[in-house]
């Protein structure tokens, strides 16, 4: 039932993933390339579907730093995936700006200074949301510190920065603005609780924040709690829904993969979490 | 608040202009006129707020009292509401202005918060997405007035949203797993729906 994707489909998705990678390399060099995560691709796929543009969108057939031998099919010249590698950029260094501050990880901190020559293009481009990603770190740690106990509460920063950026910080307005910021908003969410509830046995053990574990001990989250979370991944549907009603044309593929990722990947997500809490946590 | 300032008389008004006052305002904010579900339960508030300013200009004008002697005496009449709050945040919610909306309820001293307060937050909550706490909100609005049909019915469609997803997934046919997704919890929901129909009542909020 998982692995239910079309082979256009799939090749649509790697195109973006690589077109994404690629456009990280030539925009802000190569380390950052190495912190590309699936959730960018995605953006771009979203954004590419939903914002209408009048470029040419090419797609290139070349081999790249990471498979030298195979040539890769990529999109080039689409305004959308440039968008998600600078946020892709902006975001892994803010992070490992936050685990070298939280966590004192050496690690972090060396990355760091590979990064930062191209996080300080990507700042420059898009001062206003770095500017949101930065509060929003920072009221995530006055959060924790404050053992913030509302699961609501705790998500609101990270969930209210991934619709911040699926809306470009109010570049696109209206209607589908609100869409995307629905989408954005309950995606951040969604993936911020599944993160608290998969990392529950190890936060435990670090004695790390975890507002799952501050609400309920080593006990199994109850149903209602799964609820909320369900409510979102519907919130997230009824965004895309709505989104694809005005898609633009010709993109059927990426439109395909989105379904299968927002009903089936998530849900396949969900259910692995509920499985593994009612598989005794408690151990 | 003075209950003649409530029901729009001055003190001296006779017994028939009085009368007359408190059947007008019961007209004009009859639940019936509201289609808004929302704004029908602020005017039922209303309506109980002047209930109580006739009844206690009932019992004032029964003893002789003037209003300032029947205050000193008994202190300021109890309407158990916050209507005209109540009925700005209302406003609030439709425009969307959740902020104001919430902030205007947080004025609302601690111990004048009833049923009405707790589901109107719950209603900011959820359209926040802030579905943990609309789910606190309303269950605590169902626990301070259980026979309020408006706030179980709050409780129980709150989680009616994820039926959008599942029904979603199903037309594309991604078969829901039957043992998957809180199947369990519908269960037990109408087994306490039965329990209700014969009296007794298993899960409190619902």
């Amino acid at each position: 039932m998982v692995s239910e994707l079309k082979i256009r489909e799939e090749q649509c998705y790697k195109a973006y993933y690589c077109g994404v990678c690629r456009e990280i390399g030539k925009a802000y060099g190569q380390a950052p390339r190495f912190g590309l995560t699936h959730e960018f691709a995605v953006l771009a796929m979203v954004l590419s579907c939903c914002i209408q543009h009048n470029q040419k969108i090419v797609l290139v057939r070349r081999p790249c730093i990471a498979h030298p031998f195979r040539k890769r099919l990529s999109y080039g010249n689409n305004p959308f995936i440039a968008y998600a590698a600078a946020m892709n950029v902006l975001f892994v260094q803010g992070k490992l700006k936050d685990n070298w501050v939280d966590e004192k990880k050496i690690s972090a901190l060396s990355a760091q200074t590979f990064f930062y020559a191209g996080g300080r293009k990507a700042r420059k481009k898009y001062g206003d949301l770095h500017h949101i990603l930065q509060t929003a770190l920072e009221d995530l740690g006055r959060l924790e510190k404050a053992q913030c106990i509302s699961v609501d509460e705790i998500a609101h920063p990270f969930a209210n920065l991934i619709g911040k950026i699926f809306t470009i910080d109010g570049l696109v307005s209206g209607e589908l603005s609100k869409s995307l910021y629905q989408l954005g908003y309950h995606l951040g969410k969604w993936i911020y609780l599944a993160d608290a509830v998969s990392d529950r046995e190890r936060d435990r053990k670090k004695k790390n924040y975890n507002v799952y574990n501050l609400r309920y001990g080593s006990d199994p989250v109850p149903e209602t709690e799964q609820l909320t979370r369900e409510l979102s991944l519907s919130h997230i549907a009824e965004a895309w829904e709505q989104l694809k009603r005005k898609a633009n044309e010709d993109t059927a593929s990426e439109q395909g993969y989105l379904d299968n990722l927002f009903y089936l990947g998530l849900r396949a997500q969900e259910y692995k979490l509920r499985q593994t809490e009612r598989g005794g946590d408690a151990s | 608040m003075n209950p003649y300032e409530v029901l729009g008389v001055s003190e001296s008004a006779s017994d028939g202009e009085i009368k007359k006052a408190y059947r007008n305002l019961v007209k004009k904010y009859h639940p019936d006129h509201y289609k808004d579900q929302n704004m029908n339960h602020v005017a039922e508030e209303k309506i109980r707020e002047i209930n109580v300013a006739y009844d206690t200009i009932q019992k004032m004008r029964a003893n002789g009292q003037t209003y300032a002697e029947y205050s000193a005496q008994n202190g300021n009449p109890h309407y158990g509401t916050e209507f005209a709050r109540y009925q700005q945040a209302v406003e609030e919610i439709q425009r969307g202005d959740l902020d104001a909306a919430q902030a205007r309820l947080l004025q609302i001293p601690e111990q004048n918060r009833d049923g009405a307060w707790y589901y109107l937050m719950g209603e900011i909550a959820k359209r926040r997405g802030w579905f943990d706490s609309a789910q606190q909100y309303f269950t605590a609005a169902v626990q301070l007035d259980p026979n309020n049909m408006l706030y179980r019915n709050a409780l129980q469609n709150l989680y009616r949203h994820t039926q959008y997803y599942r029904n979603g997934g199903a037309q594309r046919g991604y078969q829901a797993n039957t043992d998957d997704l809180c199947n369990c919890c519908q269960a037990l929901w109408c087994a306490d729906c039965c329990c209700e129909c014969m009296g007794g009542d298993f899960i409190r909020c619902c």
